[in-house]
């Protein structure tokens, strides 16, 4: 099967500082794969540079064929590629229904569902558990709350590869199971996940593969169990000597 | 007691504003009504921009004054009908905002409010420096009026800025509206979103200036001079105080803002030279104990029959 996403070489600096240094890796369509790496390795960057947020020095991006590099954020989510943010960022003074409303109205979406953007926002705030609370202003919904929201944004676009960065930061076990919940079921609808996770065990049991990260390079490529006993892995990111109780 | 309450208000004030010819027998105070509509226009479609989107306009004057220059160029130089003036106004503002908006808004930070305050004043210098075509510091008079009786004015100023104000409130609360609002919300989230940014800050911009520029024409032709002044930093700071003594992002809100503060200013008169002092403590209270404007909150507040918004 061809790749959905194919990045070769990616690399951007900030000043003296490499961020992502020559990264390359491919993801096969309708698989999860997690990115390890500790504080510093360059996961966010990199997920700004695939979602156009941030412009890579050189390297290239491809997405389904099509060229994602040199495009602007809003045009790679036409493009079927969609992110939550690693803090919650949630559009103020606007109700939960129209935080969600708004990724209805991309271009593509509203043109494949026919105009009816409220109907759709309607549906996602359903399928996250948020509809009792569409008309509550974003200001007093709790933090696990805003997690929701960020993922029925990205879902709205109708993405085929969704990035989530650190969707259970900040979250108790409580939340994250129904979270969790929800991204299997997007697993199992085809659409390919890419994600940044600390916590370790919940990212663990959601993904096939991990890639490992450290000073913006890629160190490990595998399936968690592999990622779990490689030894550079367990320096940088683990500190431990023994391997990752529950990993592997 | 939901919904009807707001109608009855809105039937009580159109009915009392829409009369005001036949029992206010005080031609200098139907003139104080015409300016706060001609206001009520400038400070609507600044919010349009500025208030959906949080991306501050300092120098709306520059649209204003663009509008009533134009006018002043059509008619009295080349002698067209004043009613083109309107039309021709708020394209010439368009293309200003164009000018202003194409480079600036692309951008993230202040460049934007700098760059719209810093063409107000260039402009407002260029009415000096090409005297000869703008008349200077004189300015240019003997426009011809829109319509001849001052009673047709009122009614034809209030028309303006009913239909102005519609206008900008359904963009407001339409699909556009939604995107441009939640660019105020947060712009990366936006983007995020499938948000055009750039584009959406650009036509929300065209269509303020269109209507500032408008405004200023009809201004013009109400005055029947224009000068330096139309671009001055004055007008472009009191339309945001308007706006925002109205409630921020609610557009019908800086309409309310700017007949409050335009009624307020003349009240003051009576107080002689501490007008201003007055009127700075006043608009000090009013953002201080009301930070969400005195129109918008009050106008929320009807719509849930009395009650807490």
């Amino acid at each position: 099967m061809t790749a959905l996403l194919e990045v070769t070489g990616l690399h951007k600096q900030f000043g003296g500082l490499t961020a992502v240094k020559d990264v390359s890796f491919t993801l096969a369509p309708g698989t999860v794969t997690g990115i390890l790496g500790p504080n510093g390795a360059g996961k966010t960057t990199l997920f700004n540079l695939l979602t156009g947020f941030i412009q890579p020095d050189s390297g290239d991006i491809r997405f389904a064929g099509t060229k994602l590099r040199g495009m602007a954020p809003h045009r790679v989510v036409n493009c079927g590629v969609s992110r939550t943010f690693q803090i919650a960022r949630p559009f103020h003074h606007m109700t939960v229904l129209e935080n969600v409303a708004v990724a209805c109205l991309a271009p593509r979406v509203r043109r494949e569902h026919d105009g009816r953007y409220l109907d759709r926002a309607r549906a996602l705030l359903e399928q996250v558990g948020l509809a009792p609370k569409a008309a509550w202003a974003v200001e007093i919904l709790t933090y696990g709350d805003l997690r929701h929201i960020e993922i029925a944004r990205a879902l709205a676009t109708d993405p085929r590869l969704l990035l989530l960065d650190e969707p259970f930061a900040g979250l108790g076990a409580g939340e994250i199971r129904p979270l969790a919940a929800i991204v299997r079921k997007l697993r199992d609808r085809g659409i390919s996940i890419l994600i940044i996770e600390h916590k370790l065990r919940e990212m663990m049991r959601l993904v096939d593969r991990v890639i490992a990260m450290e000073f913006g390079e890629v160190i490990a490529d595998g399936t968690p169990t592999e990622i779990g006993r490689d030894p550079r892995v367990i320096a940088s990111y683990l500190g431990r000597k023994e391997p990752v109780d529950g990993v592997a | 007691m939901p919904r009807p309450t707001r109608w009855w208000f809105l039937a009580v004030v159109l009915a009392v504003l829409g009369t005001v010819p036949y029992w206010l027998d005080n031609s200098y105070m139907v003139g104080v009504l015409i300016l706060a509509y001609l206001y009520g226009v400038f400070a609507s479609s600044w919010d349009f921009m500025s208030g959906q989107t949080g991306r501050e306009n300092f120098g709306h004057a520059l649209f204003v004054g663009g509008g009533a220059y134009t006018a002043a160029f059509l008619n009295v130089k080349y002698g067209m009908s004043p009613w083109w003036s309107l039309p021709a106004g708020g394209v010439v503002a368009v293309v200003l905002g164009l000018v202003i908006g194409l480079p600036t808004l692309r951008l993230r930070g202040p460049y934007f409010a700098l760059a719209t305050l810093a063409a107000a004043t260039i402009l407002q210098r260029l009415t000096i420096i090409l005297w000869e075509q703008t008349g200077g510091e004189e300015g240019i008079s003997d426009l011809m009026p829109l319509v001849s009786s001052p009673v047709a004015f009122y009614y034809l100023a209030l028309g303006f800025v009913l239909v102005a104000a519609a206008v900008l409130v359904l963009l407001a609360r339409s699909p556009w509206g939604l995107l441009l609002r939640s660019i105020r919300g947060d712009e990366a989230a936006a983007q995020a979103a499938g948000v055009n940014i750039t584009l959406h800050k650009i036509g929300a911009l065209l269509v303020s200036a269109f209507f500032a520029g408008m405004g200023g024409a009809f201004y013009a032709h109400y005055q029947l001079q224009v000068g330096p002044t139309m671009f001055s930093i004055t007008v472009s700071i009191t339309v945001v105080i308007m706006s925002y003594v109205g409630g921020i992002g609610s557009v019908y809100g800086a309409v309310g803002g700017a007949f409050v503060l335009t009624l307020m200013a003349e009240a003051l008169r009576k107080v002689g030279e501490f007008r201003l002092l007055f009127y700075t403590l006043v608009l000090i209270a009013i953002l201080f104990f009301l930070p969400r404007g005195l129109i918008a909150p009050l106008w929320r507040r009807l719509r849930n029959g009395g009650s807490a918004p």
